[in-house]
């Protein structure tokens, strides 16, 4: 898969830029504020409709401005492809090939891409529910049900609590979650399946990459802790029919907390290097090598799912690792397909083979080297 | 210098306001037209509104709309009394209606289970579908499709089963999140005749 043309118009400090980027590693070597970040988070905003720092769409309007557009044609397997997303007053409208799409997620994905940026050590150390929107991402883009699955059960979490609240002020029968229970139950059972399909293949995905960038120094793995423990597994009907039993029995206690104390809302999802947990025991270095070898297996089981290498983006990937990591990271993207890799260091200049894949940008402005 | 609306005008758009749909801006546009129409118009606006309210009330029987003592669907002794289909509100009648594919009875619950809104079972017309499922042979389920039509399906049905009565509930098709009042006639006509037992 190609990115061949971008061209932005008034996103964050970019009033205008075009690039046509390079098939292989295309380096972006520019100061702190030239707008690296922003170019990356462009292309990502064109394949999610999202940027990956999670910031709102405003955010990403030029100072003054009132509407940005985000405009790219893609190559793919099957494929020429031209995606546009317009923003104006709040609002976002995606084109593919010309035509208005009816709804966003038309454009999401024709574009693929995984995307490692500093954030992402916080998905290591920070709190477990970060590590569960992670999986969660990652399943939405795997499984097309998995988004619909997690909005229902969202609901009917939300649905129980206030129900438990008014139960236990002895406005509301305890009965009556009867069938917020079973809808629970319904919702999670898919979601707990795909979270045990996922996460051991993203788990040895991972632990590969991270033997490579380590040096066979260390292990590293990725576990999934279902809170429904024991888990049966035998199927979905099971495990709905178990998870409501387990929320039958724990009603009780529910009530008198005002919460659900079970499901996939507090399952958990931990990183661990030679069997320890990386949230407590990782060295900073562990901790960012876990984080870029997390992106690294994400772009492979996307391959494998396309059938086709999807883009890799790295920002500012040299300041978070160590020269003989960062070499050995670079020897990985010759095989990765279109790359985007963003540098404040002219050094990692003399890593790249082909000087036609050199960019420089500095206050908004992108120039190909030559 | 006025910085908002005073007096009668703004007494008119409180009101408005609080009409369900109705934001801010749109009530003021609303009593901003309103004002500058001849007196007359907007005389019958009031008796129409007032004349409405006087004399449609719920069916007694179902709950559907009526002006009369009972409604046309209840009184017409064509339709199919051995089932009834249950839905959120008189809208939706309109809707089954007009896909033309029923000729039973309908029960209107008045809305449908959400804890959240602060609406339980209770709040419903749950205790008046058992009393009138006693006398029919199908008792067909048709509420939106969501989390709190499914919890809503449910509940009814579990009042159902000691009753001996078929339950059955609309085939999906119909798009989740979405209202039976915006889905056309052709998938509402199939998702009745595809209908499931609960
Ligand atoms: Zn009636």
């Amino acid at each position: 898969m190609q990115l061949e043309s971008l061209y932005l118009y008034n996103f964050r400090n970019l009033p205008t830029l075009r690039m046509s980027p390079y098939q292989g590693i295309n380096l972006i070597i520019g100061p702190n504020g030239a707008g690296k970040t922003n170019l990356l988070e462009a292309i990502h905003f064109l394949a999610t409709t999202r940027s990956h720092r999670l910031a709102k769409d405003r955010y990403l309007l030029r100072k003054t401005e009132e509407v940005f557009s985000v405009v790219g044609e893609v190559v793919t397997r099957s494929g020429r492809r031209k995606l546009r997303i317009n923003y104006s007053k709040g609002h976002k409208q995606a084109h593919v090939d010309g035509e208005r799409a009816v709804r966003l997620s038309e454009v999401v994905g024709i574009l693929a891409l995984s995307i490692f940026s500093p954030q992402d050590l916080n998905f290591i150390r920070g709190a477990p529910a970060l590590r569960r929107r992670l999986i969660d991402m990652w399943a939405c883009q795997m499984e097309h049900d998995y988004l619909e699955e997690l909005h229902a059960y969202r609901i009917a979490l939300r649905q129980r609590s206030s129900l438990l609240r008014s139960v236990y002020q002895g406005q509301s029968a305890p009965d009556q979650l009867e069938v917020w229970e079973q809808e629970l139950a319904t919702h999670a059972a898919p979601l707990i399946l795909r979270r045990m399909e996922i996460i051991p293949r993203l788990s040895s995905a991972l632990g590969e990459n991270y033997a490579l960038l380590s040096g066979n120094a260390e292990e590293a793995s990725l576990e999934y802790l279902p809170s429904l423990d024991p888990l049966p597994q035998s199927g979905i009907e099971e495990i709905s029919s178990t998870l409501k039993k387990e929320l039958l029995m724990r009603r009780g206690r529910d009530i008198s907390l005002g919460q659900t104390s079970i499901g996939p809302h507090r399952d958990e999802v931990r990183f661990l290097v030679d069997g320890n947990r990386a949230d407590l025991y990782a060295s900073q270095g562990q901790v960012r090598l876990l984080a870029l070898s997390l992106r690294l297996a994400e772009h492979r089981l996307l391959e494998e799912r396309l059938g086709e290498e999807p883009l890799m983006l790295l920002d500012d990937v040299d300041s978070e690792l160590d020269e003989a990591r960062l070499s050995k990271t670079l020897s990985l993207l010759p095989r990765m397909g279109q790359v985007f890799i963003t540098t404040t260091q002219e050094k990692l200049s003399h890593l790249i083979p082909d000087p036609k894949a050199i960019w420089r940008m500095e206050a908004g402005r992108l120039e190909r080297e030559n | 210098m006025a910085t908002d609306y005073r007096g009668k005008l703004a007494e008119l758009i409180d009101e408005l306001s609080r009409l369900p749909g109705i934001g801010r801006r749109s009530a003021q546009r609303l009593a901003l037209y309103l004002i500058r129409q001849p007196l007359e118009r907007v005389e019958e606006l009031a008796a129409k509104m007032v004349e409405s309210r006087r004399h449609v009330h719920p069916c007694p029987h179902c709950g559907n709309l009526s002006e009369d003592e009972c409604c046309d669907i209840c009184a017409d002794q064509s339709r199919d009394r051995s089932i009834i289909c249950v839905v959120e509100d008189a809208a939706a009648v309109i809707s089954i209606e007009r896909s033309g594919e029923y000729g039973g009875l309908y029960h209107v619950l008045g809305g449908i289970i959400s804890p959240l809104d602060g609406v339980g079972p209770e709040d419903l017309t749950v205790n008046e579908l058992v009393k009138r499922a006693k006398d029919v042979e199908e008792v067909i389920i048709a509420v939106n499709p969501s989390v709190e039509g499914d919890a809503t399906t449910l509940y009814i049905s579990k009042l159902m089963k000691p009753l001996g009565v078929k339950v059955t509930r609309l085939a999906s098709g119909l798009p989740v999140g979405g209202d039976l009042e915006y889905a056309d006639s052709v998938t509402l006509a199939r998702a009745l005749l595809g209908r499931t037992e609960v």
